[in-house]
């Protein structure tokens, strides 16, 4: 009997979508987790303790975590996606299985 | 005996299940609903391009001051120690959409998304621009040309410059309009800010202008777990499938099967839809809301509208698309009230009265006592013993305060110094604080607590108490 796979891979999304997943998601955990972050550290306090030679101001220090927090999070989003795709050795469970 | 079932593989052919998404190319229409989301699109745009250039005593009326750490809503001032009503505020964000939501379906998506809210505004450039829907098809598929790219070119110019000013808007929230204003018109501006207003534009270009719906059908996290906030008494835009179908093209002057008189005769084989594709023209995301209740239907009523216009036009009652309730559709009563939107209410309005009571009594002191970490102790005169601290206070208002400090209850130890203290309105002092122990009245670890209080005798705020620690040497060396 002939299972036909009806659950389709995720890439016949479209380009937007698939992009739009991966980027989408990881932009607002970043933001999140800048405003939680931010909202207890003071990035001249941060700056004082770390690389005190260089001059973050506080402008440079919020933009630094947003984006060094979106590298994180577009890493492990990307990641993920990239488990999620089907392989094909791996038979894919549909409802039927 | 064995019949052989004809079987085609799906998966095989490119796009079967996700088919290329034609291009959606919304018609314009009017109607009540339309004025509504027009109303809600103006309100919102209004509050974000105006708020920041209006002033609250001499200040930026809403103004997040990053580079200052401090937050300024509507003449109160916030610290990142009151991040804490910000979470706040977010989660009653978030109960108040699952109470609407739960209310009347998805009226976040149609009428107050920013999402839509951008959408419709670069919508109305483009129309502005480009003409109506077949006039905007006809241009796209039209070889490129003088006239071509002078229309298109001109929306992309309309669109970047409306994106830009939105991501100075944007920034404008974040440092003072007016000096940002100023940098821009002196090409001065600081290259972060150009940055932030590059982004924030680029990305209201690229959601607004270039993904629109995709948006909603692809990224948006609300789209797929809305519908768990449903159920049969919440109102959906819904089309009248026992009164629509069969759908077909009439004769003017058919009349309507809601007047359909002899209950006992055959029900005429027409319904009222005339399959005139208005509902479907009209969606900004490309459905086609006489298929049922879908994932792509933001709610927007603009199917509503559209079929309302043509039944007016055939004369048939209003409502072959309508707001309606699944529980309405089967011919049941709806309730408004109900065990779900009871509970969504019942603890919204207790958030947002703690919510406002906090805001209302919230302490404008904030202290915080630090140990001095060079020594655990030192011997003072005459056999006593001293403990130094910094004493960390902030006055997160914006006037001066006198505080006078002192120890709470029965203690043997004593301050050493001034115990009257000024810090002026949004002032972060740090005051050296000794205590001392006289000779052998304390031996080990004693906790002790400094009192904060106003010398104002009006106010009883603010009084703040810090607990720590003081060390003396123990009895036996």
């Amino acid at each position: 009997m002939i299972a036909p796979r009806v659950s389709a891979s995720t890439s016949r999304l479209p380009l937007a979508a698939r992009v739009g997943a991966v980027a989408w998601p990881s932009f607002f955990a970043a933001g999140v987790a800048t405003m939680v972050f931010f909202a207890v550290v003071d990035p001249d306090r941060l700056a004082t303790i770390t690389w005190p030679t260089l001059n973050v101001s506080r402008g440079v220090g919020y933009t630094l975590g947003f984006f060094m927090f979106w590298v994180c999070t577009l890493a492990s989003s990307l990641f993920t996606s990239l488990l999620l795709k089907p392989r094909g050795d791996v038979p894919v469970d549909d409802e039927n299985a | 005996m064995n019949e052989r079932i004809p079987l085609q593989l799906v998966d095989g052919d490119e796009g079967t299940l996700y088919a290329r998404q034609p291009k959606v190319y919304p018609r314009e229409i009017k109607g009540r609903f339309q004025r509504l989301r027009n109303a809600a699109v103006l309100w919102l745009l209004g509050m974000f391009y105006v708020f920041p250039w209006l002033n609250w005593d001499g200040r930026q009326m809403v103004l997040f001051d990053l580079p200052h750490r401090k937050f300024y809503i509507l003449g109160l001032t916030f610290w990142p120690q009151d991040f804490f009503f910000m979470a706040w505020l977010l989660i009653m964000a978030g109960l108040s959409l699952f109470f609407f939501t739960a209310l009347a379906g998805r009226l976040w998506c149609g009428y107050a998304c920013p999402q839509t809210v951008w959408t419709e505004a670069f919508l109305w450039i483009e129309r502005k621009i480009e003409g109506d829907r077949n006039q905007r098809m006809r241009l796209d598929k039209a070889p490129w040309g003088a006239k071509k790219f002078a229309r298109k070119g001109l929306k992309q110019l309309a669109w970047i410059a409306f994106a830009l000013w939105t991501g100075f808007t944007f920034v404008g929230f974040f440092t003072p309009i007016r000096e940002l204003a100023g940098e821009v018109a002196h090409f001065d501006l600081g290259g972060w800010e150009m940055f932030w207003i590059a982004f924030y534009g680029f990305a209201t270009y690229g959601n607004a202008g270039f993904l629109r719906e995709q948006v909603c059908k692809y990224m948006c996290p609300y789209a797929r777990f809305q519908g768990a906030m449903f159920d049969r008494d919440t109102l959906i835009i819904s089309y009248d499938e026992p009164r629509g179908e069969d759908r077909g093209h009439r004769k003017r002057g058919t009349p309507s099967v809601l007047d359909w008189a002899d209950k006992d005769g055959e029900r005429p084989a027409l319904g009222d839809c005339i399959d005139c594709q208005a509902c479907v023209q009209v969606c900004p995301t490309g459905i086609d809301i006489r298929n049922g209740l879908q994932v792509g239907c933001i709610a927007c009523a603009a199917c509503i509208d559209a079929c309302d216009a043509i039944m007016d036009k055939m004369a048939y009652p209003r409502g072959l698309i309508r707001y309606t309730t699944e529980h309405a559709m089967e011919g049941k009563p709806s309730r408004v009230l109900r065990v779900r939107t009871l509970i969504y209410a019942t603890v919204l309005l207790l958030l947002a009265g703690a919510f406002a009571w906090s805001i209302g009594h919230r302490s404008m002191l904030l202290a915080e006592v630090l140990r001095d970490r060079n020594a655990l102790w030192r011997a003072g005169p005459a056999g006593s013993v001293e403990n130094s601290y910094t004493l960390k206070l902030v006055n997160k208002s914006d006037q001066p305060m006198t505080l006078t400090l002192s120890l709470d209850g029965d203690t043997p130890l004593v301050l050493v110094g001034r115990q009257r203290l000024d810090i002026a309105g949004g002032e972060v002092a740090s005051v050296p604080v000794t205590l001392r122990a006289p000779a052998g009245s304390v031996h080990g670890r004693q906790r002790v607590t400094l009192q904060l209080n106003s010398t104002d005798p009006n106010a009883s705020q603010p009084v703040a108490d810090v607990t720590t620690a003081f060390f003396a040497p123990s009895d036996s060396p």
